[in-house]
């Protein structure tokens, strides 16, 4: 249940965009051009997920329940876009639509360059989460008995935050915030996968994952149409039912 | 006289400044089994909590097969001591047997890869606690009196010589609470484990334990319930007037 988007992870991406493309822009900043590219907006995404997550692992830390630490993340959802508008109210109409492409997603329109720190980003994420696998399976259990197997508790929450920091700031900067797939998809996996062993979960959710987004690009881009609709809206369109779905039928989702 | 296993000497324990037990000295010889009682609140769940290390120790020392609990690495302690825990995780969707072999975590790779022996235990772990014909239901498809069963077979499988249980008996019917305090009594006496359980079952507990910790605010005493018996503690366990302790049948009755 908690998603990148949930927790306002996400959100904290788009902040960054959002200064970077916008405020930046207003402040006279970006005049020469060759300082705006990709690269630079992956860093600012980045950095506005990291920061948010920072934040929220804060507040995490003094609350020990899951739903104070949802609400928490709906918040934070709200301030970043109460700070976005008030941002795109004093940008231009150019910077303005620049932001709002990027907030559409899109999986295309990237340069072997970019797809190569992409791969990289990912596969410094990858790598911290096979380090995770072992801490995230005694968890499970919650952390009193994941201590008392003797899991240190604070460096695996590092490593944790660090991998989820990357991945959802490396991938949303690049594609723009996709809501629903990060919320959705592992609750999907375990449908298929009766398991909650994270040494299966984790190739699982990668692979199902991948597959449910490329269906959800084929969507945004029927072959017979010329118009291309922006895939965040396709996979909200599909996500947000199936998360309602998986909510009246369990009637009690496990975090 | 089987060597001390868990020894305790001015142990104060509490929350901060709030001290809620003081001077607390017992020591547990290997292959004991240990009731501890006392009213409601009196701190039994913190002592646990204390004597596991999760919570720090105000003052005093404990002494884990003669070395201070404060000392030792997360990964040797959880080879020392394991636990059961009243408040359940968010184990719902594992087997039995996953489960249980999560209890093997310290033993593990960085993997969690299991060899020979971590499979002989979980077996053997699973037979000692009759749950051979459970071991591929859900967690949440079980009884009260089952998962208890699961939980003490996970901390067995972490073979350790200690184990710590807060309430095992809560929320079980008359025959299985005994049925599991039987179980913990043989396992105790029979693999030469030290177990300290906290219950409000005292009359069961003067029959089956080794020794037993009377935890009260101002004088707790440890020792063989007929010491305890002798001396006159449980007269004083609880306000007079409502019920009484026949020193004669070693039993409470209602007045």
């Amino acid at each position: 249940m908690a998603g990148p988007f949930v927790l306002g992870i996400s959100s904290g991406a788009s902040l960054g965009a959002a200064l970077f493309l916008m405020g930046m822009a207003s402040a006279n900043l970006l005049a020469f051009s060759g300082f705006f590219n990709d690269i630079s907006l992956a860093a600012a995404a980045s950095i506005g997920s990291f920061a948010v997550l920072f934040v929220v692992v804060l507040v995490a830390n003094r609350v020990r329940d899951t739903m104070a630490l949802l609400i928490i993340g709906l918040m934070f959802g709200s301030i970043t876009a109460a700070i976005v508008s008030i941002l795109a109210y004093f940008s231009s109409a150019e910077d303005l639509q620049r932001f709002v492409f990027w907030s559409f997603g899109s999986l295309g329109d990237l340069s072997y360059a970019q797809i190569g720190l992409l791969a990289t980003i990912c596969g410094l994420g990858l790598l911290l989460s096979i380090a995770a696998l072992k801490a995230l399976n005694a968890l499970l259990l919650g952390e009193q008995y994941a201590v008392s197997m003797g899991i240190s508790i604070k460096p695996s929450r590092l490593i944790i935050i660090c991998a989820t920091g990357l991945f959802a700031g490396g991938i949303t900067a690049f594609v723009g915030p996709i809501g629903f797939v990060g919320l959705a998809v592992p609750h999907l996996t375990r449908q298929i996968f009766k398991t909650m062993d994270h040494r299966i979960l984790l190739p699982a959710v990668f692979g199902y994952g991948a597959i449910l987004m490329l269906l959800c690009d084929v969507l945004a881009q029927l072959p017979t149409s010329e118009s291309v609709l922006p895939i965040n809206a396709i996979t909200s369109l599909v996500g947000a039912p199936v998360v309602i779905w998986l909510l009246v039928r369990k009637r009690k989702i496990v975090f | 006289m089987a060597k001390t296993i868990l020894s305790v000497a001015s142990l104060s324990i509490g929350y901060g400044s709030k001290t809620i037990l003081a001077n607390l000295d017992f020591s547990v010889p290997a292959g004991r089994f240990v009731g501890v009682v006392g009213v409601n609140g009196v701190g039994k769940s913190t002592l646990m909590r204390t004597l596991g290390g999760f919570q720090m120790a105000l003052a005093g020392e404990i002494l884990l097969d003669g070395q201070s609990i404060q000392a030792i690495a997360p990964n040797p302690l959880a080879k020392l001591r394991s636990v059961v825990l009243t408040e359940q995780g968010v184990a719902q969707n594992l087997t039995v047997q996953e489960l249980i072999t999560l209890g093997r975590y310290p033993y593990t790779n960085w993997w969690g890869k299991l060899n020979k022996d971590d499979h002989q235990q979980i077996l053997k772990s699973l037979e000692r606690l009759e749950l051979i014909h459970l071991k591929d239901r859900k967690f949440h498809e079980l009884s009260d009196g089952q998962r208890q069963r699961v939980w003490l077979a996970r901390a067995l499988a972490q073979q350790t010589p200690v184990i710590f249980l807060d309430e095992p008996t809560t929320h079980l019917d008359l025959y299985h609470k005994i049925q599991i305090l039987k179980m913990l009594q043989n396992i105790s006496h029979n693999e030469d484990k030290s177990i300290l359980f906290t219950t409000h079952e005292i009359n069961m507990a003067l029959q089956l334990c080794d020794y037993i910790l009377l935890l009260d605010p101002t004088s707790s005493a440890f020792g063989t319930p007929a010491e305890l018996i002798a001396e006159g503690h449980f007269k004083r366990l609880f306000p007079k007037g409502m019920v009484d302790f026949d020193e004669k049948t070693g039993a409470f009755v209602i007045k």
